[in-house]
């Protein structure tokens, strides 16, 4: 039985607290930790017992015996030459390199004879991934035909067998083998003039255009990589870095991240090192090679990198001006400099748009001609100057901060060991604590990127005794699936893990209740078939057969086709694997048959004869796919794809041929599409009823290889998965992306759509997941206001929450769903709006609204329009400088402090700006007595906390400082938003300080850290409004962008659960509710019946009282 | 460059963090290694006590050259070292299962390797199988258990490596392996 991770996390927890206890006292212990679960406490046992047996593997003993055995182990055996012989036709000479991707041989061709460099994956190393980047660094290569780009011979794969019996695959790439120097040896070596060097420089230029007109984008230009020649040719090499490096989850590790910046990082341009894979274009291109010819030139970088920190490396690549050529030399003054300048442009919309326009500019200035860039505008300049990046890219920076932490708390106990304990421990805790911060942030910007098994990385680093609401956040973003089962992975005859792309069915029974996985085993020929309840993910029975060259399951889900390879054809029972008939023929291609009715019928002519007009060879190869009504099916093998009629003999019709091939096809249920995506990454939609013309194409639909395609039964969502392990939804008419689902750790080889639409499979070599199509975009952004939203309160027993912008929505907490549509038009912005302590009333700015009937009750005019609020604990209504009775609405008395106020939780103290002045003060709020004040700069949001003593206020400098109402004193101030905060808000329950802001985030901060702990993105416009559920557990923003969002800690799957839970209850509750207000036509009399049944639930009548609201609105109108 | 200038370089890299650096290194401590450790129980060395440390010492001065020793490189070596030599192992064993398989057609037990003064037997793909599940729950854990087993360090001179507290790397070390133990146990 193979524990899950975090079960082996949980047993070592566990163990941790229980290993020091006196052996008396550990079955108490035990017995509280493991709580009831047996499994848990048999390993924990293990555990403790391994930990005393001396003889236990690796008992104390046993240090260092991993070398001995390794040492005994080698000499026992000989070695197995790492250098192979020959691979493929090619007789390797000698070894010339060695590098992360791969190994560099020199090597001898026979036919025709030459020498050339060939660059092999290292055995073991070939991972899928691996393998198909390095295909499409082939493929990217052999399009290229130029002096100044290595030349490919050949790409392939060699077979070969070790020494030891194991057979090798091993992808390799003959290409041109350059007896060359990297570029800034060669200026040097041969004392280049500026001229030469120039000259030399503009053939790079040629070669790099050379490439872009191919489609590739070298992405790591530097000297290292630019070789020349004797006779003067540069060369330039290795256009394997493609932007898959980002998206590598399994591989890349925090290290290789920040390792990866390491090596090149002065030669990376302002969009490379932040991080955003799909920022880099060309032009990036153009920003490594100003990089490099100002090296040429003058032998130095253009930033001084030297004893900088990483992250500050980053800030100066993004921030800091190039220093000037002239200024070290004169002779660089005037055009040399504008041309390196306008390569080393940050902001590449003003760059050189292209290596062809740089070496042209170059030219011109070798022929003393007038250049095409202009010297840089002094104002323009100025601006530059002035403008500082308001962000830091935090994905990048946190990334390598986190690698770096390793080093400051080595300083910290560099520290101890001067004896100076206390400042060290206080160190490690602020190492700790930053490296908490760069967990987090890591993690988020991995999540961003849909990178889940990075983002895991960072999270499980987070130190434990630091995790909060952030934590919890992260963590529940993780898994967007509603379910989810593993199953061991299939393996072949050594035990090894068998990834069978392609190989791979999926699919829901007839009535959607039950899932089936079918899997072929590509090496013993078996095939297994799993079969699980949709509804709890529970295993039923598995059944397997053997011999079998190919299989399929019918559109209805029920059966399976099975072709074994003794040219029998058997149907059986999806479930059970019976057999329901039984033929003796031989299909020649691999195919989905339409169904299994017209199998048995036979009258499926393409899928019983050749293919037409193909010859044999080709068929064989063939896989092909029916539409659902059969009528036509797609074909396709390495070369070619085609489309056919069944049920005429005309030509085939040639589709466009993917250049990496097809990897699936599916037709629309309807007929009239084809859809097929390529192992390059694209989806492309062909018309069929128009000559299979091509009416849209993605191709860059994934970040790795599409292998899982599904079209939903309506035919209006294409679901695709691949090796980059996400499961994305399109729009099949516009191709536009609906959604992206992150959950699975694996690659994804299959998927499919239950019968109504509403669910999805998904499958990879070991887990399925069941997701519902609502996408968790659509669950965690509320819609439905057409302004701006500027308001919200959420009632009292925290069921409704109610946003007003000019409308005023009320909406369910639970689930997002929204209820209700109070009134359709305020005059002015809102500013307030607030619950009754009794959650009978709303207040809105000055309108008061009944939340039984939803009427509006009352109106309560004043000069001002600063919104009016109830005082949560008492009996008044306070703002536009009144205090008002509540219940009769009253004024009171008029005070000049009743402006601007925050209302500590408790209700005691007021926090106010004075009205008209920039004035701040605290009082207390039955007395006003004051307690403090300060004059302060208009400030747009205050929140007096609730420990009495704290005030924060939002500053115009974009920080929020934080004040103590004794003393009057600044304490501290938060920093980190970009722009004017709007809205302060306190978690509930946690010491957390919430910020909403014009720079469209939200950003979580801890009160006793006072660090950052989270920034909330997704608006689209200023947060104007925060509300937050009184378990601390959701935050709701409100924003300018018309929209709501919604943050949680808890999984989707949940929300999910409470969406169905809402509907079956609405369901049950409104046929009592249609009964009562036949009854009673007053939603008022209707609710007090509610309220006195007490066969409901809590819950129950908290729905009741929306239906109720809903209904009496209803009605009036 | 030559590879002595390469390694130093590399490990320079290493000292400033560049973890990148250390998967380059990886290679060619590993072949170093390989060739090294074979070579003392071949018969070719009167030695035959090997101590782990003096071995990776031995690679350290065949690869880098380096008579002063720098100590920090040498620790950073270590942590290359220790990772290779969990690599070797893990592809001997994987090569000598599947050479036995391939010779007797038949399904093999896991490979039982024993070492030479005749203690229990560590099974190596269970362990690198183990090890790697281990390094899914906390990476710190492999690294310090490469450490102990193959490096042959005490926790005092891992957690220098590591730049922890001795305390941190001995509560990681114990856990980890006492969970290893337990998997590796027969009763399973």
């Amino acid at each position: 039985m193979t524990q899950r991770t975090d079960e082996i996390r949980r047993a070592i927890a566990v163990f941790d607290c229980v290993c020091d206890l006196p052996r008396d006292k550990r079955p108490e212990a035990l017995d509280a930790h493991c709580n009831g679960n047996e499994a848990l406490r048999a390993q924990v046992e293990r555990m403790l017992a391994a930990d005393e047996n001396e003889d236990a593997a690796l008992a104390d003993s046993r240090k260092g015996a991993g070398a001995v055995i390794l040492s005994h182990e080698l000499a026992e055996s000989e070695s197995v030459a790492d250098v192979p012989q020959q691979i493929g036709r090619y007789k390797v000479v000698r070894q010339i390199g060695r590098g992360g991707m791969g190994v560099v041989y020199e090597a001898e061709q026979e036919n025709p004879s030459r020498t050339v460099a060939l660059k092999i994956l290292p055995p073991g190393f070939g991972s899928p991934a691996v393998l198909r980047r390095f295909q499409r660094e082939a493929n990217a290569l052999g399009r290229m035909r130029h002096p100044g780009i290595t030349q490919i011979f050949e790409a392939g794969v060699a077979e070969s067998e070790s020494a030891t019996g194991i057979r090798l695959r091993q992808p390799f790439i003959a290409m041109e083998l350059v007896p060359g120097v990297p570029i800034d040896d060669y200026v040097q070596e041969n004392a280049l003039s500026i001229n030469e060097k120039l000259q030399l420089f503009a053939m790079v230029c040629d070669a790099i255009q050379h490439a872009h007109d191919n489609g590739v984008v070298h992405r790591d230009l530097k000297p290292n990589n630019i070789l020349v020649e004797r006779d003067g040719q540069p060369k330039v090499l290795d256009f394997g870095v493609s932007r898959e490096t980002h998206a590598e989850p399994f591989a890349a590790s925090l290290q290789t991240h920040a390792g990866q910046i390491v090596g090149t990082i002065p030669f990376m341009s302002p969009e490379q090192v932040q991080g955003d894979p799909d920022a880099v274009d060309e032009r990036t291109d153009v920003y490594s090679l100003g990089v490099v010819l100002y090296d040429l030139l003058s032998g130095r970088m253009p930033h001084d990198l030297k004893n900088r920190s990483i992250p500050e490396a980053i800030r100066v690549i993004q921030e800091d001006e190039p220093s000037r050529l002239s200024s070290m030399d004169r002779a660089f003054r005037g055009d040399i400099d504008t041309i390196l300048y306008k390569a080393l442009e940050k902001n590449k919309e003003r760059r050189y748009a292209s290596p062809a326009a740089i070496a042209a500019d170059i030219r011109r200035y070798l022929a003393h001609e007038p250049l095409q860039a202009r010297p840089v505008s002094s104002l323009y300049q100025l601006r530059k100057f002035t403008r500082r990046n308001k962000t830091l890219v935090i994905g990048v920076i946190a990334t390598v901060v986190a690698s770096l932490i390793g080093a400051v708390v080595a300083t910290v106990f560099g520290i101890r060991a001067n004896h100076n304990a206390r400042l060290a421990s206080e160190r490690e805790a602020n190492a700790r604590k930053a490296s908490y911060r760069a967990s987090i942030s890591a993690a988020a910007a991995a999540l961003r990127e849909n990178d889940i098994a990075t983002a895991e990385l960072h999270l499980l680093a987070a130190p434990e005794s630091l995790r909060n609401w952030d934590w919890d956040h992260l963590s529940s973003r993780m898994d967007q699936s509603l379910r989810a089962a593993s199953f061991a992975p299939q393996s072949d005859q050594y035990g090894n893990e068998i990834y069978a792309r392609g190989f791979v069915h999926v699919w829901f029974d007839s009535d959607s209740r039950h899932i089936h996985l079918a899997r072929l085993n590509p090496i013993s020929k078996a095939v297994d078939v799993l079969t699980w309840k949709t509804a709890s993910l529970e295993r039923l029975n598995a059944w397997s057969e053997d011999n079998v060259r190919w299989f399929a399951p019918d559109f209805d889900g029920d059966r399976l086709v099975v072709a074994s390879n003794q040219d029998q054809v058997s149907i059986r029972n999806s479930t059970t694997g019976k057999e329901i008939r039984h033929f003796d023929l031989r299909p020649n291609a691999t195919a989905m048959p339409p169904s299994t009715q017209q199998v048995a019928e036979k009258s499926i002519e393409g899928w019983t004869s050749p293919l037409h007009g193909l010859p044999e060879n080709n068929v064989s190869r063939t896989r092909m796919v029916f539409s659902q009504d059969g009528r036509r099916y797609v074909g396709w093998n390495n070369e070619h794809t085609w489309l056919f009629n069944n049920d005429d003999s005309d030509e085939p019709v040639i589709l466009e041929q993917p250049p990496e091939g097809v990897s699936n096809a599916v037709f629309t249920p309807d007929g009239r599409y084809l859809v097929i995506t390529g192992y390059d990454r694209r989806i492309t939609l062909f018309d069929i009823a128009h000559n299979g013309d091509r009416k849209w194409l993605n191709l860059d639909a994934h970040r790795d290889a599409i292998l899982a395609l599904a079209i939903s039964p309506d035919g209006s969502t294409i679901v695709t998965g691949g090796e980059d392990r996400l499961l994305k939804t399109w729009d099949t008419e516009s191709g536009r992306l609906l959604s992206t689902m992150v959950g699975h750790r694996n690659p994804i080889y299959a998927v499919a759509f239950d019968h109504d639409g509403k669910n999805l499979v998904s499958a990879s070599a070991d887990r399925i997941f069941v997701w519902s199509t609502e996408s968790p975009e659509h669950l965690s952004v509320m819609r439905g206001h057409k302004w701006i939203v500027s308001a919200m309160g959420i009632s009292p027993d925290g069921s409704m929450l109610v946003s007003s912008g000019k409308e005023i929505l009320v909406w369910d907490v639970q689930t997002s769903f929204p209820i209700a549509r109070l009134s359709t038009a305020q005059e002015a912005k809102v500013h307030t709006v607030s619950f009754s302590p009794d959650g009978r009333r709303l207040l809105v700015n000055s309108v008061v609204f009944d939340m039984r009937s939803g009427e509006k009750i009352a109106r309560l005019d004043s000069d001002l329009d600063e919104g009016l609020e109830f005082v949560s604990t008492g009996r008044f209504i306070v703002g536009n400088t009144q205090l008002r009775d509540a219940d009769s609405y009253a004024v009171l008395s008029e005070h000049p402090w009743l402006s601007r106020w925050s209302i500590e939780p408790n209700g005691r103290m007021i926090a106010s700006a004075k009205y008209g002045t920039s004035i701040l003060s605290v009082f207390k709020f039955d007395s006003f007595e004051l307690i403090r004040e300060w004059n302060l700069p208009v400030v747009s949001a205050t929140l007096l906390l609730d420990n009495n003593r704290t005030l924060a206020v939002a500053m115009r400098n974009y920080g929020i400082s934080l004040y103590d109402v004794e003393s009057g004193d600044e304490t501290h101030t938060l920093r980190g938003h970009s722009d004017i905060v709007t809205c302060i808000a306190k978690m509930p329950e946690r010491d957390i300080l919430l910020s909403g802001s014009q720079d469209r985030t939200v950003r979580l901060w801890d009160l006793n850290t006072m660090a950052e702990l989270i920034d909330l993105r997704g608006h689209l416009d200023t947060v104007h409004a925060l509300a937050i559920t009184s378990d601390g557990r959701t935050i709701f923003s409100a924003s300018g962008d018309y929209t709501i969002r919604r943050w949680g800690v808890e999984p989707l799957r949940d929300l999910l659960a409470a969406r169905e839970d809402y509907r079956e209850r609405t369901a049950e509750l409104t046929p009592q509710i249609d009964a009562l207000f036949n009854e009673h036509s007053d939603p008022a009399t209707v609710a007090d019946q509610i309220e006195m049944n007490n066969s409901l639930s809590k819950r129950d009548r908290q729905i009741a009282h929306q239906i109720i609201l809903r209904r009496a609105i209803d009605n009036r109108q | 460059m030559d590879q002595t200038t390469n390694v130093t370089m590399l490990l320079q890299r290493v000292a400033i963090g560049d973890a990148s650096a250390s998967d380059e290194l990886l290679p060619i401590v590993y072949e170093d290694l390989r060739a090294l450790a074979g070579s003392y129980f071949r018969g070719q060395r009167a030695d035959h006590t090997l101590q782990p440390t003096a071995l990776v010492h031995e690679a350290y001065f065949r690869l880098v050259r380096a008579s002063d020793g720098n100590q920090k490189d040498r620790n950073h070596f270590m942590a290359v070292a220790a990772r290779a030599m969990r690599q070797i192992l893990q592809d001997h064993a994987r090569n000598k299962a599947a050479a036995k398989r391939n010779q007797q057609g038949a399904r093999l037990d896991l490979d039982q390797i024993s070492t030479p003064s005749g203690q229990q037997g560590v099974d190596i793909i269970a362990l690198e199988e183990a090890m790697t599940r281990l390094g899914g729950v906390d990476p710190r854990m492999t690294s310090i258990i490469e450490l102990w087993f193959f490096g042959g360090l005490t926790t005092e001179e891992i957690a220098e490596i590591q730049g922890v507290s001795s305390r941190t790397v001995k509560r990681l070390w114990r856990q980890a392996r006492a969970w290893l133990s337990a998997e590796l146990s027969p009763e399973m």
